[in-house]
């Protein structure tokens, strides 16, 4: 645990130290938030704001995962990682919540920004199983960097990854829209995410159905973060075996 | 201390390519308390040499010990006992100072809180950097980033250190203070495995090293012993003024000449001709066969570790 919470504090120091990363983490919650209040004719709902911002936190942790650990293998500092005695899983975790902490920045400035630029702070009425829907959803995310920071262990190709799971994975998760909207076959793979059982719950009030979407992703969460474990303690050998861990 | 028996490491290759070789059955031991160099050109294999040792990469086949424990099956238990500096300007976290790059090593190596403080300062202050200690490392030179790199290794005090190329790409005065730093790492005891492309380096601070080509050993032993096995007993060198071509046949084809080369310089070329033990062959033989041609400065010298290096090369690649 204390490992985790070094790597969490190092990596919230390297990010807020990066121009770049802290521009973007700071503007796209806004401009989400922003399209989405116009969408709607500049009365967001408190899902509409909830989703915007889980658009910034989800591209939040899947830059932050991957920028995380091509970072580290681009610095040469992932050997020092998999070269420690200790597992990988609690620097990992530790970064994963790094990334997702600045998703929370993100819902907040998303819900700020809606009250001062448009005048909206949701409606208000049922926010609090929203709230709680969007907070279940960003422990899926966290599951989910854990996850892909082990892929990213093993692949160079973590940007290229990065860059094609972006968009797709908000669509079919229904996190600004419905997913009910798309194809049937895209919702199938939305579920196979934990966001893909989080955000339904968005729109739908406290109760038996609300609490098993919810339940759904709970239960995802708990898988992804065990394969993410499994899968960091294997990427260790693997990545010795392959002699990946260096740029070439 | 540290054991390699038959250790081969291949890489796979891009499609379509055969796949690389970088270690060929290299075996060594090296002793508790030895700083010991391990000498090669570019691909010989001294960097996958350490980065087995350090854990990060698995030998293809044969087995690597450190302090008795496998680097395959015990991994976490040797990197207790390690630490690595690999050399260069990658490694370190930039946007951080030194102070905070050796606290997160620190916690990666587990050092309890109440002595952390006291160790980074320690360590900080072995490797001369205890005045840099709060300034980002984008700041730092090529030489303060490799003692920062050799601080972070010692920081967890490890019984055995790797370095590799720790002195490339500094200026003389950065690099005679590493060597120093090298030293002083034998006075406290650690074991010390070093590769090297400065053969003056190896020279100095090496108990004993080998010399490895296309993944073997080549040679193996003391620095004096190493310089004494090859067949060179004498270099003789000669400043030519003219076109040296003609020069490079006629000495080539004296008596007991091992090898020639041309080292060139601004004022002339400089043949570096290596003369086997107990021959007869010397400057007058040389300047005989050159009379044709305008020669500067000439001179006898007793054969370095690089003569040696250069002719166990030389002796393998035919």
């Amino acid at each position: 645990m204390r490992l985790a919470i070094a790597a969490w504090l190092l990596q919230l120091r390297l990010l807020s130290r990066s121009p770049f990363f802290g521009w973007m983490a700071l503007l796209t919650p806004l401009v989400y938030c922003s399209i989405a209040a116009m969408m709607s004719d500049g009365h967001a709902s408190t899902r509409t704001i909830v989703g915007a911002g889980l658009m910034g936190a989800w591209s939040t942790t899947l830059f932050g995962a991957a920028e995380a650990l091509f970072m580290q293998r681009y610095s040469g500092t992932l050997e020092l990682l998999v070269g420690a005695p200790r597992s990988l899983v609690a620097p990992v975790f530790g970064f994963s919540l790094a990334t997702v902490t600045l998703g929370v920045y993100s819902l907040v400035a998303a819900w700020i920004w809606s009250v001062l630029a448009f005048r909206t702070g949701g409606d208000g009425g049922d926010a609090l199983p929203t709230v709680i829907a969007a907070l279940v959803s960003m422990a899926g995310l966290v599951a989910v960097g854990v996850l892909l920071a082990g892929v990213y262990v093993v692949t160079r190709k973590a940007m290229e990854l990065t860059n094609v799971l972006e968009y797709p994975i908000w669509l079919i998760c229904g996190v600004l829209f419905p997913s009910s909207m798309l194809w049937p076959p895209f919702v199938v793979l939305g579920r196979l995410i934990p966001l893909g059982w989080s955000t339904p719950a968005l729109d739908l009030p406290l109760g038996a159905e609300w609490g098993g979407y919810l339940g759904a992703s709970l239960v995802l969460t708990a898988v992804y973060l065990a394969v993410g474990v499994v899968l960091l303690r294997r990427v260790d050998t693997l990545a010795r075996v392959r002699g990946t861990l260096r740029l070439r | 201390m540290i054991e390699l028996s038959e250790v081969t490491r291949t890489f796979a290759a891009r499609r379509g390519a055969a796949p690389v070789r970088a270690l060929d059955g290299l075996t060594l031991d090296i002793e508790r308390g030895e700083i010991f160099g391990l000498l090669g050109p570019n691909g010989a294999g001294k960097t996958t040499t350490v980065r087995i040792l350090a854990t990060l990469l698995t030998p293809t086949e044969g087995t690597a010990r450190v302090d008795g424990l496998d680097v395959v099956t015990d991994a976490a238990d040797v990197r207790r006992r390690i630490g690595v500096a690999f050399g260069g300007e990658r490694g370190l976290y930039d946007r951080l100072s030194a102070r905070d790059n050796l606290r997160f090593a620190a916690q990666l190596y587990d050092l309890p809180r109440r002595e952390m403080k006291g160790r980074i300062a320690e360590v900080l202050d072995v490797v001369g950097l205890g005045a840099a200690a709060d300034q980002r490392v984008e700041a730092f030179s090529r030489g303060m980033k490799q003692r920062l790199h050799i601080a972070r290794a010692l920081i967890h005090d490890p019984d055995v250190l790797f370095l590799d190329e720790p002195s490339s790409g500094l200026d003389p005065v950065a690099a005679r203070a590493l060597r120093e730093l090298v030293l002083d790492l034998r006075l406290r005891g650690k074991t010390v495995l070093l590769t090297t492309h400065y053969m003056f380096e190896a020279d100095q601070l090496c108990d004993r090293l080998a010399v490895i080509a296309a993944g073997r050993v080549i040679a193996l032993d003391t620095p004096d012993a190493v310089k004494e096995s090859v067949r060179v007993g004498s270099v003789l060198e000669v400043d030519v003024l003219d076109d040296h071509t003609g020069a490079l046949e006629a000495v080539s084809d004296l008596p007991d000449v091992v090898s020639v080369h041309v080292e060139q310089n601004d004022a002339a070329n400089r043949l570096v001709i290596r003369v086997a033990a107990g021959s007869g062959t010397g400057l007058t033989d040389v300047l005989h066969v050159l009379s044709a041609v305008q020669t500067g400065t000439v001179f006898e010298r007793r054969p370095t570790l690089e003569d040696a290096y250069i002719a166990l090369l030389e002796a393998k690649a035919s």
